[in-house]
């Protein structure tokens, strides 16, 4: 096709969109422009509601009816695509260019087979005669390092684990050859271990040079590693494009700069409160004329300039361009604002304030089948938490990090097992932990706040609950616990759906202050909120627990989250603690092999590290392999597991200050240090 | 002064005018339909030009002047008739959707909400109220119990009341998994507390928007009752038994029915554009569909 | 993989046995609604016999209920009363005849209608929602819509009426009530079969309708929708290869409730037109105070409902893979 160059060429300029909603117009996309040369990888990274998303969709033309788009031109390998003619965009999409989407599950047509959906797509545009539609089929699924493509083809998407629906979805998008390939947070509903062979799949996808990909995340951790440039979009708008290195060393824009401040990195240990940036996204329905960022700039904010003219792209060193009045001032105001951070705690013991012992709790009933249809979430685990500490229990979707939280705070009831809290002094066993002693964050603060309720109320129910009375009788309490947590007491009066997400966790968080307990659990707290929220959250968090002194345990799938605001750290799989240690201990030496494994998935926020990076990749075959009592529960995916993992349950010494339960912990240390090459991402 | 008043008349008529059309508009359709017909039931005889029991004509006319909608078979005038019809039937629908919608709401968001054995084992008692066919039911009650009114409003609401705790039980399982229900029971909020603060208040949108598909269910079984000869008794009119006698003299008198088939109709429908105004006000998307189909096979 | 048969067989068994459960519970409630019933089978048996003495009377109603078996304690008569229903012996209704004869006359034609009703409302149904969903012209999809909303407050009997009033009185192409055996005479029984078969039909039509336009609908928001418009497929290939299966899906379940509670607007329509169903007879009997008749009915109904409902649970499971194999 394009010869030399390689294929993939795309040009977007101006492209602008707009959503009518209701009589209002609202501004998804204005004056963007993109250059991605041959065989490139981009990526496109932004918060929710900077038009990322609309812009792959946009140039797909597969926007929803109520949008209008206009564009000076979109052009792909020299051939114009006319975005607003819809059979001749069909004939394009899928075949020029295709698109991966974020939730594999939901974008599977679940009563039609993997291999049927592939292989029409080779009939939508002939890519191959129908007599070697089915071979073509397992070709692909083979390219997308699907093993047993033959059985896999003739499966349903339920019947697939993530990872494998993730790589069956991206063989359909390589099914008409594409030039260019869009992925639209390809990763973000994945494990992390998966994610990082689906990262690396699309890598070396991306590596041929006959194929330019524009991967679209909030994840600038992973962008790092994957990309060769990066566009940064605000509010619609491109505000800063370059070479993934550059914009990561030296970012020219005060948003891209807040941005890399505002997310923890898992390489480094916690010590500075995490960047954040102020204020909320612009109203899309009023979009004003000067600098989209310009009310919560730390270099523009007020200045007359950035109020009145919008910036036009300057040139910056080292590559790429930013749309920025004031590029050169923002060196000054630099890192002035980073204080102190959490402090870590020092090493010595301190006394427990919750022990549980023995944990078991599995979910189905055994019915005439037997024991088929039960699932073992967590299986005899212990867990103790020190006065004033952070835990973190970190693990995969399935692991039972929830499920253990949820039986601590009296959510779920133990099959068996002792829950033991502090009091006065004493260790004495509870059935239900009181609702003074331990209170909950949940992940979701639009989900776990009455809709119906003020906030005063809902802030009060804690205490009408466990002393009675009226909430407008706890007025004084709920103002002072909504300026603990940041928020003006004219909040009080206000539902929930009038305040953000990150207010509203605020307002959860303060529900949990009310009772003053003494453990607070935090169940992905952050993971719904935008990464400038997430900062903020964290850190208010933080300063909470200098001020009060209580434990808090994070349950997170978040490693680098966990790195830099827990003491501790618990690594669960399968229901079972494999391995715990304090923080610093665990990710400067992880000893198992699967901590080492989910530590080495994690991607880093900076480009140069990503490179030298290596990995130790995990496969999973079709479904995840339920384990049984006997045995290890990580054998099926271990690259170590022998005779004796099957047989015999590794125990974990509960004494040791680095707890690990593996066999061959030995081999596992050695393992990681020096990976093998096949593995290398 | 008087001027100040007609203005400030007149500005709280525009508000009260804006208020309105800011609702959607089915539940103002609806709304505006149901009115006539409840003024019908409400005073009957000042609205109804004849009186409806009083043979006063000759029998099978057509629409005329003096008879808006004709006569009968026997000669009274069928708008009278009509008119007087209305209380009969509004009564009867709107109390069995109530008796219906409160017995099948809370045994529904209880279940729901507790659980485990206590909502296995009631809803296998619903299911087996479920398998009895809606108007076999009926019948059967009114075979046992009689041909009262009361015994009728009994027998609707307890064929819809099955299919209400069906639907309920589905409401408060959802809320049940909300994540303010499960931090109200973290502090200790007791069942009693927790249904009553979050489940019911978080469940009364889409609980509405389920009582208007009842009430116009009921309209419909309520009609078919009395097309049956086994609701309203003659002389008493009602839309269906009126329907019955239409019927029969089809082929003398084809515009007979018109009247009662569209009072039957425009109430059903009235209920549904209210339910429909109340989906689009609370926006609520769960399909009460289910309900109104398992309910109303009629 | 056996274990997975094995699985899949304890499932149905397990079903089976609810059924059974249920088909049990429903014979009780029965039961027990028959014996609330002011006055015993007896009695309604002898009826007022004007020319016997009191006396007399109630000798006769002793030596009858002793024969009937009415003197048992009633857990006893309730188990006779199942195992005689499990035989298809329901007793004599109030003329002496054998319930289960009459009942057994009245299956076919109620069968008849009732499929040829479920037959015209799924297809009808189908067909109009397809066009809904695929036209471009606003007003098409309005005035289906229109019509539909209409159908679903009108009442059964007033719908017949006017089919009867354009059919039969004005047009006069089908007779307005009557029945010819479909083993007399084919054309004929097809005649008389049309209007009542139409008039069950379109309120379900309109019922099957609103299901499968919102199944449609939603589907057509599915991100697999889009995906699949991303591969480049027709707006043709996309609708029918990956929205309408999925559409149907919801709608199948429904189209079982209404096929298992058929019964309701059967009693309706058969009255309406005359049809000699199950539906007609129940009216009659309800009328009568045929309590064994009645009884009859209501459990043979209540069966069915049963049984539909577990056949379509079983088309649903191989209709939809997820329901097929355990995830």
């Amino acid at each position: 096709m394009a010869g030399d160059a390689g294929r993939g060429h795309l040009q977007v300029t101006g492209l602008s969109v707009e959503y009518a909603v209701g009589a209002r117009r609202l501004r998804a996309l204005h004056d963007v422009s993109l250059d991605v040369p041959p065989g490139h990888r981009m990526a496109i990274v932004g918060e929710s509601g900077s038009g990322k998303s609309t812009l792959g969709l946009a140039v797909m033309g597969l926007l929803p009816r109520n949008s209008t788009v206009s564009a000076d031109g979109v052009v792909l390998d020299g051939t114009s695509i006319a975005i607003g003619d819809p059979s001749a965009l069909r004939r394009v999409r899928g075949r020029s260019m295709a698109m991966v989407f974020q939730d594999a599950k939901a974008s599977l047509d679940p009563v039609r087979t993997i291999g049927s959906q592939i292989s029409e797509v080779l009939a939508a545009h002939r890519v191959v005669p129908r007599s070697e539609r089915r071979a073509e089929v397992e070709r692909l699924l083979g390219e997308v390092e699907i093993r047993r493509a033959n059985l896999v083809a003739r499966l349903y998407p339920h019947e697939l684990s993530g990872g494998m629906r993730q790589r069956s979805m991206i063989a359909t998008a390589l099914a008409g050859r594409p030039s260019l390939l869009i992925a639209d947070e390809p990763t973000s509903a994945l494990d992390v271990t998966t994610q990082a062979t689906v990262v690396d799949l699309l890598h070396r996808l991306g590596s041929t040079g006959q194929m330019s990909t524009l991967l679209i995340t909030h994840d600038l951790a992973l962008v790092a590693g994957f990309a060769d440039s990066v566009t940064v979009m605000y509010a619609g708008e491109v505000i800063e494009t370059g070479p993934v290195t550059r914009v990561y060393s030296a970012p020219a824009h005060p948003y891209t700069r807040a941005l890399l401040a505002s997310i923890p990195s898992i390489a480094d240990s916690r010590a500075a409160t995490l960047g954040s940036i102020p204020g909320s996204l612009p109203d899309p329905t009023q979009p004003t004329a000067g600098c989209q960022f310009e009310p919560r700039c730390v270099v523009g904010n007020g200045r007359e300039m950035c109020c009145t003219v919008r910036p036009v792209e300057v040139t910056v060193a080292g590559g790429g361009s930013a749309r920025c009045h004031f590029p050169a001032e923002l060196g000054a105001v630099s890192d002035e604002e980073a204080k102190v951070g959490p402090v870590r705690r020092a090493v010595a013991r301190q006394a427990p304030v919750v022990q549980m012992s023995s944990i078991v709790k599995t979910f189905g009933r055994r019915g005439l089948s037997g024991s088929q249809g039960v699932t073992v979430a967590v299986d005899d685990v212990d867990l103790r938490i020190e006065q004033g500490e952070s835990v973190g229990i970190v693990g995969e979707s399935g692991s039972g990090k929830t499920t253990l939280a949820r039986v601590l705070i009296g959510l779920e009831r133990a099959d068996s097992g002792e829950t033991r809290i502090a009091v006065s002094e004493r260790l004495e066993p509870v059935q239900r932990i009181p609702s003074d002693f331990a209170q909950f964050v949940f992940q979701d603060p639009g989900d776990s706040l009455n809709p119906l309720m003020s906030v005063a109320e809902i802030i009060a129910e804690p205490l009408v609950l466990r002393d009675g009375g009226r909430a407008a009788r706890y007025l004084p309490q709920v103002n002072d616990l909504l300026e603990s947590v940041g928020l003006r007491s004219s909040m009080a009066e206000r539902r929930p759906l009038e305040l953000s997400g990150g207010q509203r966790q605020r307002v959860a968080i303060a529900r949990a202050l009310s009772t003053q307990p003494k453990l607070i659990i935090a169940d992905e707290a952050v993971a719904s909120l935008d990464m400038s929220a997430r900062g903020q959250i964290l850190n208010l968090l933080a300063a909470l627990q200098q001020q009060h002194g209580f434990a808090y345990l994070y349950i997170s799938h978040d490693l680098s989250m966990v790195r830099h605001v827990c003491d501790r750290v618990v690594v669960m799989y399968s229901g079972r603690v494999v391995e715990t240690a304090a923080a610093d201990s665990l990710f400067a030496d992880p000893q198992h092999p699967y901590t080492q494994a989910l530590i080495s998935a994690v991607p880093v926020p900076d480009p140069v590290v990503e490179t030298t990076r290596r990995r130790m990749l995990l496969r999973t075959e079709i479904g995840d392999q339920q384990h049984s009592g006997e045995g290890c529960a990580f054998r099926f995916r271990c690259p170590l597991a022998q005779e004796r993992c099957h047989s015999e349950r590794p125990t974990l010494d509960a004494a040791a200050p680095h707890a690990v339960a593996c066999h061959f912990r030995e081999l596992a240390v050695e393992s990681f240090r020096a990976p093998r090459a096949s593995e290398v991402g | 002064m008087t001027g100040d008043v007609a203005v400030a008349g007149r500005a709280s008529f525009r508000s009260a005018w804006s208020w309105v059309r800011s609702q959607p508009t089915p539940l103002v359709i609806g709304v505006v339909i149901l009115i006539p017909f409840l003024l019908m039931a409400a005073f009957p005889g000042l609205l109804a030009p004849h009186d409806p029991f009083k043979i006063e004509a000759i029998p099978l006319q057509p629409p005329s002047g003096s008879y808006l909608l004709g006569t009968d078979e026997v000669g009274r005038d069928l708008l009278s008739r009509c008119i007087y019809a209305a209380r009969n039937d509004l009564l009867v629908s709107i109390a069995s959707a109530a008796v219906a919608f409160t017995l099948g709401v809370a045994l529904g968001l209880f279940s729901g909400y507790v659980g485990r054995r206590t909502d296995t084992i009631l809803m296998r008692l619903v299911d087996v109220l479920l398998s009895f066919p809606t108007i076999v039911l009926a019948l059967f009650l009114i075979t046992i119990f009689g041909r009262s009114m009361w015994v009728q409003i009994l027998a609707i609401a307890l064929v819809m009341m099955p299919s209400t705790a069906r639907f309920s039980r589905g409401e408060g399982l959802v809320l049940r998994g909300r994540g303010y229900v499960e931090a109200s029971r973290i502090s200790g909020g007791s069942r009693r507390h927790i249904l009553v603060r979050h489940v019911l208040p978080n469940a009364m949108p889409t609980l509405l928007v389920a009582a208007s598909v009842l009430a116009s269910s009921a309209v419909l079984i309520a009609a078919s009752l009395s097309y049956l000869g086994l609701g309203a008794q003659p002389p008493e009119p009602s839309w269906g038994n009126m329907l019955r006698s239409a019927y029969g003299v089809v082929f003398d008198a084809p515009l007979y029915g018109i009247g009662p088939g569209v009072c039957i109709s425009l109430v059903a429908g009235a209920y549904i554009l209210i339910g429909e105004g109340l989906r689009r006000k609370f926006r609520t998307d769960r399909n009460v569909g289910t309900l109104g189909n398992t309910v109303g096979g009629v | 993989m056996p274990s997975l048969r094995k699985a899949r067989l304890v499932g149905v068994v397990a079903q089976l046995g609810q059924l059974l459960a249920v088909l049990l519970a429903v014979s009780l409630l029965t039961f027990i609604l028959l014996n609330a019933l002011p006055g015993s089978a007896a009695d309604a048996r002898i009826g007022p016999l004007p020319n016997f003495s009191p006396e007399e009377r109630e000798q006769l109603l002793a030596s009858l209920s002793k024969q009937m078996g009415l003197d048992k304690p009633l857990p006893i008569q309730y188990l006779i009363w199942v195992k005689d229903a499990a035989n298809g012996n329901f007793g004599l209704n109030y003329q002496g005849l054998e319930v289960s004869q009459v009942v057994g006359d009245r299956l076919g034609p109620t069968i008849e209608l009732g499929v040829a009703s479920i037959l015209l409302s799924t297809i009808g149904a189908l067909i109009v929602s397809l066009i809904a969903y695929r036209t471009r012209w606003r007003v098409v999809r309005g005035g289906i819509q229109g019509a539909v909303t209409v159908l679903m407050v009108m009442p059964t009997f007033w719908l017949g009426l006017l089919l009867v009033i354009v059919f039969a009185a004005e047009l006069q192409w089908l007779p307005s009530a009557g029945f010819t055996s479909i083993s007399d005479d084919f054309g004929e029984n097809l005649k008389y079969l049309l209007l009542p078969a139409l008039t069950l039909a379109l309120p379900q039509l309109a019922l099957f309708f609103r299901y499968l336009n919102a199944g449609l609908r939603d589907t057509s928001h599915a991100a697999f929708v889009t995906a699949s418009r991303a591969r480049g497929l027709t707006n043709r290939g996309v609708d029918y290869r990956h929205v309408l299966p999925n559409a149907v899906l919801p709608t199948i379940t429904v189209v079982g409730l209404v096929a298992g509670s058929l019964i309701s607007g059967l009693v309706i329509v058969e009255s309406v037109f005359s049809w000699p169903g199950l539906g007609l007879l129940l009216v009659e009997s309800v009328k009568k105070k045929d309590y064994n008749t009645v009884a009859s009915i209501v459990l043979i109904t209540a069966v069915a409902y049963v049984v539909v409902a577990f056949l379509v649970d079983a088309l649903y499971r191989v209709l939809d893979p997820r329901t097929r194999r355990p995830t």
